[in-house]
């Protein structure tokens, strides 16, 4: 059997020391209202 | 010319032309070519175009490199368990040119051969610093179908358990010249998958597992208002729990910009102080595996003066770098990273000892600017490890690069003015 494809997986593996897939700049425009979430959510780093 | 229909090759539809003109790819020598499989590849063009052609045992008597002319007129060009082919061609006609020709190297990375399986099927290729997942363990070897990943995406490497390669140690990292072939998907369609054609098509990088434990996740450089002193910071991750008392780590910022002194290249690379370099030690606190913490200015706020409080985050250290000489060396600057052109950048160290030898655990650059990198007899630079963006080694010509800027390590942030910059995926 074929190991099933995994194209959408990312971020850092530490399992295998390699990132699944590199990491891209992603330019994200803050306000002074801004919250933690705009840095940590959607987009950033991932562990896997 | 193929428009779903099998098409009978004529002068007519050839445009005169009566043969093809092209070098094989395939080589059956070591057993694991698709049987029965002439495989070649159009050299004239920029672009690399290859198909398949089914003559039986005869295939094997061709050659990597060998240079032919295939007469075609009569064959029939279809499409095959998802493979362009041309069938119908005695092979007793093809006529051999020339032997031994280089082929191109051919450098392609997954996702691409992925998404355009019709463009890159049947060429030979060069995936550069693959993996497999999981990790190979000791006496693992290469016998069956194993999922490749390049850091641009996953793709099968089929080895047929009858042929030479089959017992092949695994590599842990390793360049992969292989051709492009198809297989059945999971839909009733045909997905791409790697086979390699004889052992020296892997050349092996690395045969230890190297894990970072600190990796750079984003970082705000220019602050919105009228200062960034005090207000820059790091976002970093932890791939593994970390107590930092009882395992030290350290962060180094560089800064180029033309005021910044020492200026010229560099004497000590990331531990040249001054100006130019800042380093903060992390030596007291605690991170879980997965979890985002920050190191930076000691105002903590998201986006300079006036923003929201990012106190509550996990900071690790922090203090007021206007005010303050970094931990060791650097001068006390209301910039650490620079707002201009000229490179910039940062870099985690394991322990809190920085020389211009040390090899960090995860670096990021912003700019290729600069006076940064002298590649004379005395190499100085900023340090790179290997990393999604980096390489100690050159993994085409394996020759050594240890810098920034040095080799194939150029790639770097642009700088954005007035932005948080992530380094994350979609």
């Amino acid at each position: 059997m074929w190991p099933a494809y995994s194209s959408n997986w990312e971020g850092y593996n530490p399992a295998l020391g390699r990132w699944m897939k590199a990491r891209i700049q992603i330019n994200t425009k803050l306000t002074a209202e801004s919250e933690l979430v705009e840095i940590e959510g959607e987009e950033a780093t991932k562990l896997r | 010319m193929y428009k779903g229909q099998d098409l009978q090759l004529t002068t007519e539809n050839m445009f005169g032309a009566q043969s093809l003109r092209c070098i094989v790819v395939s080589d059956h020598g070591a057993g694991n070519m698709p049987e029965g499989m002439l495989v070649v590849q159009d050299s004239s063009r920029l672009a690399q175009r290859g198909i398949a052609i089914p003559i039986g045992a005869d295939a094997s008597k061709f050659e990597s490199g060998d240079s032919v002319i295939i007469p075609i007129k009569g064959a029939t060009l279809t499409k095959k368990d998802g493979l362009f082919q041309i069938t119908g061609v005695n092979a007793s006609g093809i006529q051999v040119i020339s032997k031994g020709n280089a082929l191109p190297l051919n450098r392609l990375t997954t996702n691409k051969i992925l998404s355009n399986p019709e463009i890159y099927q049947s060429t030979l290729c060069m995936v550069v610093k693959g993996g497999f997942d999981p990790l190979p363990s000791p006496g693992d070897v290469l016998a069956g179908n194993k999922l490749l990943n390049d850091g641009f995406g996953d793709i099968g490497l089929h080895t047929d358990p009858e042929s030479d390669l089959a017992n092949t140690q695994m590599p842990v990292l390793a360049n992969f010249r292989s051709l492009i072939w198809m297989k059945p998907g999971a839909n009733n369609d045909y997905v791409p998958e790697l086979r390699v054609r004889k052992a020296d098509d892997i050349t092996t990088l690395s045969s230890t597992v190297e894990i970072a434990p600190i990796v750079i996740a984003g970082f705000l450089a220019d602050p919105a208002g009228s200062t960034d002193n005090n207000y820059e910071y790091i976002q970093l991750m932890a791939t593994r729990d970390i107590d930092f008392a009882a395992t030290p780590y350290s962060v180094v910022t560089t800064n180029n910009a033309g005021a910044s002194t020492p200026t010229g290249i560099p004497q000590n690379g990331w531990a040249t102080g001054g100006l130019r370099t800042y380093k903060f030690n992390l030596t007291s606190g605690t991170v879980s595996k997965g979890e985002f913490f920050y190191v930076g200015g000691s105002n903590k706020r998201i986006n300079g003066s006036g923003s929201t409080s990012i106190a509550g985050a996990k900071w690790i250290r922090s203090f007021n770098y206007g005010s303050t000489d970094g931990d060791g060396f650097g001068a006390k600057t209301g910039n650490l990273l620079a707002n201009s052109g000229n490179a910039s950048g940062m870099a985690v160290f394991a322990g809190t000892t920085v020389t211009k030898e040390s090899r960090p655990v995860d670096v990021i650059m912003v700019g290729l600017n600069g006076l940064i990198l002298s590649e004379g007899a005395n190499q100085i630079g900023y340090t790179i490890t290997n990393t999604d963006w980096y390489d100690v080694i050159n993994p085409i010509s394996l020759t050594s690069q240890p810098f920034f800027r040095s080799g194939t390590n150029t790639l770097s942030v642009s700088y954005v003015a007035g932005v948080f910059i992530k380094l994350g995926g979609v």
